[in-house]
């Protein structure tokens, strides 16, 4: 059982994943050649000066894209089981409903991890040519909760998409993107360090919220 | 013979519309129920409290000892169950959706699956997007067909199907069915070919059913006759005599459970001149017609 249910979130989701990968790949590329450039043609000092005292976050282009990628996850994956009610054909297998749903929700969430780890780690290598360990442990720290939010996202995602009926998705979204605006507050250097036991906490909390957008499918909202 | 389904005082609403109120019936090991009706009248309604995807708002659904809002997955194996529209995961072909559902059944049967799937021209790596509604049914009745399932249930299968599909889908459904002894519950607003296929009708018209018995018991008593008159709007009563009619011009195609000379004995009561009296042959489709109307 839980091979088939691997086999079918990775077919749902292997080229969507493949495709933020190399987005993101890109996405740091492109900000490591804007350092690179600072360095080389710019005022390498000033440069420094601002990174270590002013919390300059050379990678800000990089922060709602854990987000983006949540959301593309999410709906790539659910979409098509809600297109035509195919849900149902979900439900009818022989297993737990609830343990059926949540093992997809592990497969998106595994997959999800895997891009976050390589980008983190791309981050890390191409970043230790220009900076010393404490700045690149700093800035993952920093980019921490954009990655926790993009897997929140992700959650809230199924959540949403999985509700049978459109006004409560309204809400629904309203309250993720209250939710998931937490994890944004603010751009200074580690600020969420202190915190950051409660809100993995908090993120894997989200990943069982798709459970009560099914028991109301099965309750017959629709 | 023992029940593989029990419903008891079925009653669904949806807001203040009344679907249908205490709807009872069972459906009998190794017999093929249709539930025949027009768009609206509760078909799929009750295929989805059968399922367990709608909590109905009086009475109960038994299947194999278990109520249908708590099937244990024991009791899933056993059921097949198509979705109205053949619908399947479309993001995946024809190998890679036998590889998946293969996973979740014990007693999956793949030669059969691929016996209807050598019948359509696929390419092996087509998805199931792309492919016809016909095609699509027969990928859909493969799967379900390879659970090797007790009970089948299956939502307006006729959907979409052109007539030589339809055909295909009910004659392998019937052969394989009964071969193996599985009971089928099928509902369908298309009569044509149902004859073929089920053992047992219930036909249902908006909050009642009309008719709930064997189909050849059914189609023994049924009668329709044509006659002409002379009164261009006839307004004849609804009764045990006449189940109902239909007048185009001075043409009325009249339908009732009577013999012809209770007919014509029922309609000089009344007062009505006929002329050119005929009883005509009637198939299920006819009689559907007759009972639910045309309109």
């Amino acid at each position: 059982m839980w091979n088939s249910i691997k086999y079918k979130e990775w077919l749902k989701l292997r080229w969507i994943a493949l495709g933020l990968l190399v987005v993101g790949m890109l996405l740091e590329i492109g900000f490591y050649s804007t350092v690179r450039h600072s360095m080389i043609l710019g005022n390498a000092n000033q440069y420094w000066h601002n990174i270590v005292f002013r919390d300059a976050v050379f990678y800000r282009i990089f922060k709602f894209f854990p987000l983006i990628a949540g959301l593309i996850t999410g709906l790539a994956q659910y979409l098509p089981e809600i297109r035509d009610k195919r849900i149902k054909l979900t439900l009818h297998l022989p297993a737990k409903e609830e343990k059926l749903i949540l093992w997809m929700v592990l497969c998106g969430t595994a997959i999800l991890i895997a891009v976050y780890v390589l980008l983190i780690a791309l981050f890390a290598l191409i970043g230790s040519y220009f900076f010393p360990i404490q700045i690149i442990s700093q800035s993952v720290c920093t980019m921490l909760p954009w990655f926790l939010a993009g897997l929140a996202a992700y959650n809230l995602t199924a959540c949403i998409t999985m509700e049978p009926l459109w006004l409560q998705r309204i809400i629904y979204a309203a309250l993720a993107a209250a939710m998931v605006n937490l994890f944004f507050i603010t751009n200074k250097f580690c600020a969420y360090r202190t915190i950051l036991p409660w809100i993995i906490l908090f993120t894997t909390m989200t990943s069982i919220s798709v459970l009560y957008s099914i028991y109301r499918f099965r309750k017959g909202e629709m | 013979m023992e029940n593989i389904v029990e419903c008891r005082n079925l009653t669904h609403y949806y807001g203040n519309k009344m679907v249908y109120e205490n709807l009872s019936f069972n459906i009998k090991k190794g017999r093929i129920l249709g539930l025949l009706g027009k768009n609206g009248v509760g078909k799929t309604t009750t295929i989805n409290i059968l399922n367990g995807f709608l909590t109905p708002r009086g009475g109960e659904c038994v299947i194999m000892g278990e109520n249908s809002k708590h099937l244990s997955p024991e009791v899933k194996a056993r059921i097949g169950f198509l979705i109205e529209g053949h619908i399947q995961y479309a993001f995946m072909n024809v190998h890679q959706i036998e590889k998946f559902y293969s996973g979740f059944y014990s007693n999956w049967n793949r030669d059969v699956y691929f016996e209807l799937i050598s019948k359509l021209k696929i390419t092996p790596k087509q998805k199931i997007s792309t492919m016809s509604c016909g095609q699509r049914s027969q990928v859909a009745l493969g799967l379900i067909l390879a659970q090797n399932p007790d009970l089948l249930v299956l939502d307006d299968f006729t959907l979409g199907l052109d007539p030589g599909y339809r055909r295909l889908f009910i004659d392998f459904l019937r052969e394989y069915s009964k071969e193996q002894g599985m009971t089928v519950f099928t509902t369908s607003h298309i009569i044509q070919d149902m004859e073929r296929l089920i053992d047992d009708c219930m036909i249902m018209d908006y909050n009642r059913v009309l008719v709930y018995e064997p189909v050849k018991e059914f189609m023994s008593r049924y009668r329709q006759y044509r006659f002409q008159t002379e009164s261009n709007n006839l307004e004849l009563k609804k009764n045990e005599m006449i189940i109902g009619y239909e007048q185009i011009g001075n043409s009325v195609e009249l339908y009732s459970y009577c013999n012809p000379e209770s007919v014509q004995d029922y309609l000089r009561f009344l007062n009505i001149r006929f002329s050119d009296f005929q009883e005509e042959s009637a198939t299920l489709e006819d009689a559907f017609i007759g009972l639910t109307g045309k309109y």
